[in-house]
Order: C-alpha cells, then sequence, then structure tokens
C-alpha cells in the first residue's frame, strides 16, 4: 500500500469513526448517520461522481435554510442503490440550486 | 488480584496481536476473508470484541456484502453490538493495520494454535479439579477419559470424526433402508428406471452407470486438443445449472467472457457456433438464440475466466462460492494450463498434486469437482494412474475409430454415433463401458447416440 493509499484509508477511518462519534453523542440521528457513512463508502471508492459533484456545488453554495431542509430530507430519503431515485435526487437538488441563483432569490 | 505468575500463565494463552492481524486482512483482501471464515471460527479467538468483528465480517461476507469499515460500523449499529466509542476505536486500530494477504496463513495459524492451547489449559486445569475433588478415584477410567479427551484435542481436525461400532450399525441401517425404499419405488412409480442418487450427468445412458455425480466425487475427464473438452464441461453445465437450476462454478483458463458467452448462445439455441461468431444469422434465429440466454439467466450457472489459475486460487474460489452461492459442482476447464506449484517438479508430479488437492477440495466441501484434462495424440494420459487412483469416475472422450464404425455390430443399434464417452473408472459401479454419443461440434452439442428404432 503506497503512501497516497495510506492517507485515504486514515482519512475513510477517522471520517467513519467520527460519524459514529457524533451520533453516540446524539449530534447526528440514526438516518443522518446511515445516509453519511454510505456517502462515505461512494466517495472512497469513487462511485457516483454525478451525486458527489452535485453535494459539493450545495455545499459551495449560499443556500436559503428551507433550501437546505428540503435538500438533506431528499437525502437521507435516498436509495443509493437505486439508480433511478439517484436519477430522481440528483435532478430535483439541481433545480433546487438554480433555483437560488435566480433573480428574487433571497438570500439569508 | 492476579499474581505476576499467573499473568505470565495468562498470557501464554492468547496472542491478541495476531487475533487483530488476521481481522486487518480480512477486512482489506477477500482472499484473506475466504481462508478466514473457512478456517477460523469466532470461539477461536480470545477476546470477545475481537470474536464479535470476526463474527460480523463473516456474516457480510456470507451475504456477499464486503466487510469495509463503514459495512461493519453499520452491522454491528443494526445488531446492537459494538456500541460504545471505545469499541469503535479498537475497531478503527484494527483497520489501520495493513497486512499482506499472503501472510494471512501464518497469522491464522497463530490464533489457531493459541486456541488449541486454551482448550489444553481448560483440560488440564478441569483435569487437576477433578482430581482434588474425588476421594474414591477410578484410577483406569479417570486415564482413559483423560486420554480420550487429550486425543481429541491433538489428533482430530473439526472434520475427522470417528465412529464407534453403534454409529456404523446405525449408518448401515439407513443406508440400507433408503436403498430398499428406493428401489420400491424404483418398481412401483419410476417403472424400473433408476433415479439419481447425485447431480445429472447430462447423459441418459452415463446417468444409468453411475447414478449421477455425488457429492464428493471428483470426476476426470480427458479429451485430445479440440475434441470437445469445453463442449463437454458446457453439456454438463447445461444439465445441472440451467436444466437442474443447481449452483456451479465454471473455471475456463483459456477463453475469454465473450467465447464463453457465445459458446451458450450455440448450445441452448443449437444454432451453429461459427454463424452465430460471425453475426450471419436471420431474424428468427436471433430471437431463439435470445431464448437461450434468458434460460442462462436464470440457472446457476457461474463463470470465471482466469488464464492465471493456480490451485490455490481454485480451492479459495470453491470455498467462496460455496458459501455464497451453495454450489454442487466446479469444473476446472482445464487442468494442464494451471500455473505451477513449484517449476522444479515433473509434470507428473504436477498433476498429482492437483489433482489431490482438488479430490480433498471436493470432500471438504461436499461439491462434485470435474477435471479436465488433455490426453496424448495416443489417447494416453501423462500421469494416469495417479490421478486413476485419486479420483471416482474417470471418463475419456473419444471419436469412434473408422474401423469399429464399420466393424462394430453394436454399434449399428445406434443413429450417427461418432464419439466415445470410455469410463476409465467408476469407484460405485461398472467401468471399461464404451458409450456412443453423438457430438455436434458445429452446434457444440454432445446427446445420448438415439438407438436405431
Amino acid at each position: 500500500m503506497d503512501k497516497r493509499d495510506q492517507n485515504i484509508k486514515k482519512v475513510y477511518t477517522e471520517t467513519a469513526s467520527a460519524i459514529f462519534k457524533l451520533h453516540s453523542k446524539n449530534m447526528l440521528s440514526e438516518a443522518e448517520m446511515g445516509f453519511l457513512l454510505n456517502f462515505l463508502d461512494l466517495v472512497i471508492k469513487r462511485k457516483n461522481a454525478d451525486l458527489i459533484n452535485i453535494i459539493r456545488q450545495w455545499n459551495n453554495k449560499n443556500t436559503t435554510s428551507e433550501i437546505d431542509e428540503i435538500i438533506k430530507a431528499t437525502l437521507l430519503n435516498l436509495d443509493l442503490s437505486d439508480s433511478s431515485s439517484l436519477v430522481h435526487c440528483k435532478e430535483l437538488i439541481e433545480e433546487l440550486l438554480a433555483s437560488c441563483s435566480e433573480p428574487g432569490h433571497n438570500l439569508q | 488480584m492476579m499474581t505476576g505468575e499467573e499473568r505470565m500463565e495468562q498470557e501464554f494463552l492468547f496472542d491478541l496481536e495476531s487475533e487483530r492481524r488476521v481481522l486487518s486482512a480480512m477486512l482489506h483482501s477477500e482472499e484473506a476473508c475466504i481462508e478466514g471464515f473457512n478456517l477460523l471460527a469466532g470461539t477461536d479467538f480470545y477476546s470477545p470484541e475481537n470474536a464479535t468483528i470476526f463474527e460480523l465480517t463473516c456474516s457480510l461476507f456470507e451475504r456477499e456484502i464486503i466487510p469495509t469499515y463503514v459495512e461493519l460500523i453499520k452491522e454491528a449499529h443494526t445488531l446492537g453490538m459494538l456500541t460504545s466509542t471505545r469499541d469503535i476505536e479498537s475497531l478503527q486500530y484494527i483497520v489501520e493495520q495493513y497486512i499482506e494477504d499472503e501472510n494471512i496463513k501464518y497469522w491464522i495459524k497463530k490464533v489457531k494454535d493459541k486456541s488449541r492451547l486454551r482448550k489444553f489449559e481448560s483440560f488440564l486445569r478441569t483435569s487437576y479439579q477433578s482430581l482434588s475433588a474425588e476421594q474414591e478415584l477410578d484410577v483406569e477410567q479417570a486415564l482413559l477419559s483423560a486420554e480420550e479427551k487429550l486425543t481429541n484435542l491433538t489428533a482430530l481436525e473439526i472434520d475427522d470424526r470417528i465412529d464407534n461400532p453403534a454409529d456404523l450399525a446405525s449408518l448401515g441401517y439407513e443406508e440400507v433402508e433408503r436403498r430398499f425404499l428406493r428401489y420400491k419405488e424404483i418398481m412401483e412409480l419410476h417403472k424400473g428406471v433408476l433415479p439419481l442418487d447425485g447431480l445429472p450427468t447430462g447423459f441418459d445412458s452415463l446417468n444409468n452407470i453411475t447414478l449421477g455425480f455425488k457429492p464428493g466425487d471428483l470426476v476426470i475427464l480427458g479429451a485430445q486438443t479440440g475434441h470437445g473438452k469445453t463442449a463437454y464441461a458446457l453439456h454438463t453445465a447445461k444439465a445441472i445449472a440451467v436444466e437442474d437450476n443447481k449452483g456451479l462454478l465454471y473455471l475456463n483458463t483459456e477463453m475469454s467472457r465473450e467465447q464463453i458467452a457465445l459458446r451458450w448462445g450455440s448450445i441452448l439455441s443449437e444454432i451453429e457456433h461459427d454463424r452465430i461468431r460471425s453475426g450471419s444469422i436471420n431474424e428468427t434465429e436471433l430471437s431463439i438464440i435470445f431464448g437461450g440466454y434468458s434460460k442462462l439467466r436464470e440457472s446457476g450457472f457461474y463463470s470465471y475466466p482466469c488464464p492465471n489459475l493456480t490451485p490455490e486460487k481454485t480451492v479459495s474460489l470453491a470455498r467462496k462460492f460455496k458459501t455464497q452461492k451453495n454450489i454442487s459442482m466446479m469444473i476446472i476447464d482445464y487442468i494442464g494450463r494451471m500455473d505451477k506449484f513449484d517449476p522444479r517438479l515433473q509434470e507428473w508430479q504436477i498433476l498429482e498434486q492437483i489433482i489431490k488437492t482438488q479430490k480433498t477440495l471436493a470432500q471438504n466441501l461436499k461439491i462434485v469437482v470435474l477435471c479436465l484434462v488433455q490426453l496424448n495424440p495416443d489417447g494416453s494420459l501423462q500421469g494416469a494412474k495417479r490421478m486413476k487412483n485419486e479420483c471416482d469416475l474417470m471418463l475419456k472422450l473419444r471419436p469412434i475409430p473408422k474401423e469399429d464404425l464399420e466393424e462394430n455390430e453394436q454399434l449399428r443399434n445406434y443413429q450417427n454415433p461418432n464419439y466415445y464417452i470410455e469410463i476409465e473408472k467408476n469407484r460405485d459401479g461398472q467401468s471399461g463401458i464404451k458409450i456412443p454419443i453423438t457430438f455436434d461440434m458445429r452446434k457444440q452439442i454432445m446427446k445420448d447416440a438415439a438407438r436405431v428404432s
């Protein structure tokens, strides 16, 4: 295992442990922990680049708390093994993010 | 409070580092997972935490889920295990170690040895306690009982079993009764036709002689280059995995995935292989071929094309597929193309080793292993005597010689026979028999030669 792989592994285990610990301290719900662990696996296995990109866009965008809640609820209900559900989720988040950029959108 | 001496004694009984290394390797590599799953049990681990991690890993592996750190956390969480932060920290510590899977056997042995040592220690302790407790000790009886326990500890592996006279008599009674009832059923229900004892062979005549391939059987089929080894393998696979819907693992050392898929198209549609390869088929034939693939889709056929197949790899794959897909048979197409144990060995020594490994594998996993081997141009087989000793059924697939076709009276009773399946050895029945079959090389189809009405 080369240095880079070792680092990736370290980040992976540390992140997974941190997610679990946050859940143990009641700072993450059961569903939030489940999603974040699954999402971590996706990132490490470099699967579903589309979903990762859209979440990255969301993270970089200045969105309202209402839109954040809708996106979060959408992600928590997402079945990562279902490709049609993934496509639908991605489209929905894209629309929500696009609506934030439209004129008249209230920035918080 | 434990004294220093007691603590020293305790430390001899476990090796937490080896336990962690085994678990770490299992979480990094599938090969290590297969080894660990097959050679260890949760009770071999001294630390209850490690035993839990091992059980969780095995449970994921059995369900074909790669046991990553995240999957382990999720599984443990679902089952209400490893709930504290400390548990997760020890799991993280294990995951962060990286163990080359080539070393896994060494670490497994260390864990296993400590487990046996603990059993020995427990034997010594309980024996001493019973000695101290008994006032009127029957020395002879005590020694005999101790000897039996010690023998179980030293000589017997998990799978070994010694039958006492009563066990053997019961087994004999059950077997004879089963056969008696089956014979009655044959006479009354099947009108004298013997039902199979094992998996179908794909040929009625071979079924009648062998009563099918039985679990634990090692079957060897020899044929010359270009004389139907793969066609025979896929014909057998069709009978077992497609028509009988049993799990079957097919290991091919020569052909690509595409080649294997195209062969199936021909076998299942009965359309010439060359035409399918070149695509010169009409729309009706295309739909027949698609119909064939639908059957394959629903079958129990698992294919693993592997040009660098080694005997160790076959063991590992068979264990994996037995656990995850409950296969009844493994076919190796073919032995001569397998990578060698040791390049310094003679060809016959290598073949002998491979065949011995496959026989042990068939018995341990209670599956049928069919090995295809290449015949020399004169029809002989290198290392044949040794192979014959090891196998339960040895078959040769050969074209019927021209003079036989012209002079053999028996063959006149069949329509278009062109190949023989020769039974060289049959542990449970008749051998020295030649079964005439019809092999359509263009369609890759084999069948019993039809009798002239």
